[in-house]
């Protein structure tokens, strides 16, 4: 549906239609058509519901070996899928939850990528610092009672969770036909200043939808 | 009986006051609602199952399925399947990763009230990685729609003895419903 530039972020429900004889029933009738278009817009979707059966406490041999995190400063790859998408829609939100093990306070960076075509994508990047991140030391060694640094300590109890948001303009996707969509997240952390963080994902969803920004 | 459906849109400001409002008026009004109403579909999964090697760079691995031998279920759940849903068909995807030699099955089996259809896109060869393929589900076979629904998905490996054939990401959304919406439940 080529809605353009209208876009209903509200409308007046109720006002039935007036039988009354002679009623200029114009307005009752566009008024049918704001709402119609608010239902056209206002139903955002979910694209990808995504879980990664990670637990904090896993051992770190094992988090190597399954990759359920990452410690990178590039883009590491959270999720990616195929949707529809009505050309109605103009916007992607993706909400990421995720651990972020050190002491450090971090910038957590996120990227979401549609296609829709061989050349046709969008991205948008946000950063987000993890709270209450101070005045812990990042070392994730136990420190022996003499004070020298001992076996890699596998729990990692001074993990902070976060929750981001990205943001991604389907402006630059063909509005007319959006059609199959392919929607990618990526993402990664880093420490002050280009340190990788390690990054443990356990939930992202992406919604499609219409904002009004 | 089907109902027309209108993919085009006219301004609120066409029907003010004053303006001469006709008969087709209306009835183009009654096929945009249809337009509309056939087009608020539901991707029921959307997930990505990949063990790793799926992004370009590097990359999280999930639930880290992989095809041997035998048929295995690697997603149950259920999924609620609208009354209108239930008339259009809904599509099936899947992409896979597959190594030289090896072909993978992905099927998906859905149970509603009106029975079981299982259904799965063309088998997944090495020449494949990276691309979607789908199947069709017809829907209104096994259901009626308004109802609960269980989804399997399953994984095989079809020829070859490779170990680590895996599916990347997966999709079951429904389609639009552009002929025969359905009509309300006391109609």
């Amino acid at each position: 549906m080529p809605l353009g530039d209208r876009h209903y972020g509200t409308v007046t429900l109720g006002y039935p239609i007036d039988a009354e004889p002679r009623f200029q029933f114009g307005d009752d009738y566009g008024a049918i058509l704001e709402r119609l278009y608010f239902h056209a817009q206002q139903h955002a979707v979910i694209v990808c519901e995504q879980s990664y059966g990670f637990d904090l406490r896993g051992r770190a041999n094992d988090l190597a070996t399954t990759r359920r995190s990452f410690g990178t400063t590039s883009y590491v790859g959270i999720a990616r899928t195929r949707r529809r998408l009505p050309p109605e829609f103009n916007h992607l939100w993706a909400i990421v939850s995720c651990g972020v093990v050190s002491g450090h306070s971090a910038d957590l960076y996120l990227r979401l990528t549609v296609s829709n075509g061989a050349t046709d994508q969008a991205e948008s990047i946000t950063t987000v610092q993890p709270s209450a991140m101070s005045g812990y030391s990042n070392q994730n060694y136990v420190t022996r009672q003499d004070g020298t640094v001992g076996a890699q300590f596998a729990y990692q109890p001074r993990a902070a969770h976060v929750q981001a948001r990205v943001d991604l303009d389907l402006a630059n996707v063909d509005p007319a036909a959006p059609g199959l969509c392919r929607v990618t997240l990526e993402g990664y952390a880093v420490y002050p200043p280009s340190a990788a963080m390690a990054v443990y994902p356990y939930r992202a969803s992406i919604f499609a939808g219409v904002s009004y920004g | 009986m089907a109902k027309s459906q209108l993919p085009t849109t006219i301004s609120p400001v066409r029907m003010s006051l004053g303006q001469l409002v006709l008969s087709q008026d209306i009835a183009a009004i009654g096929a945009l609602l249809n337009f509309v109403f056939g087009r608020r579909r539901q991707q029921h999964i959307g997930l990505i199952t990949a063990r790793d090697g799926w992004s370009s760079g590097s990359e999280v691995g999930t639930l880290r399925a992989t095809a041997d031998g035998t048929q295995r279920t690697i997603i149950d759940t259920d999924i609620w399947v609208d009354r209108d849903a239930a008339r259009a068909p809904m599509t099936f995807g899947a992409e896979c990763s597959v190594l030289a030699a090896n072909t993978v099955r992905v099927s998906c089996r859905l149970t509603g009230g009106l029975g079981t259809v299982t259904v799965a896109p063309a088998d997944h060869a090495n020449a494949d990685n990276g691309t979607e393929k789908t199947a069709a589900i017809t829907t209104s076979s096994v259901t009626n729609g308004g109802e609960w629904m269980r989804v399997e998905i399953l994984l095989q490996r079809i020829t070859g003895a490779g170990t680590t054939n895996q599916i990347i990401e997966l999709r079951l959304e429904e389609d639009e419903v552009t002929s025969s919406l359905p009509d309300p439940d006391n109609d």
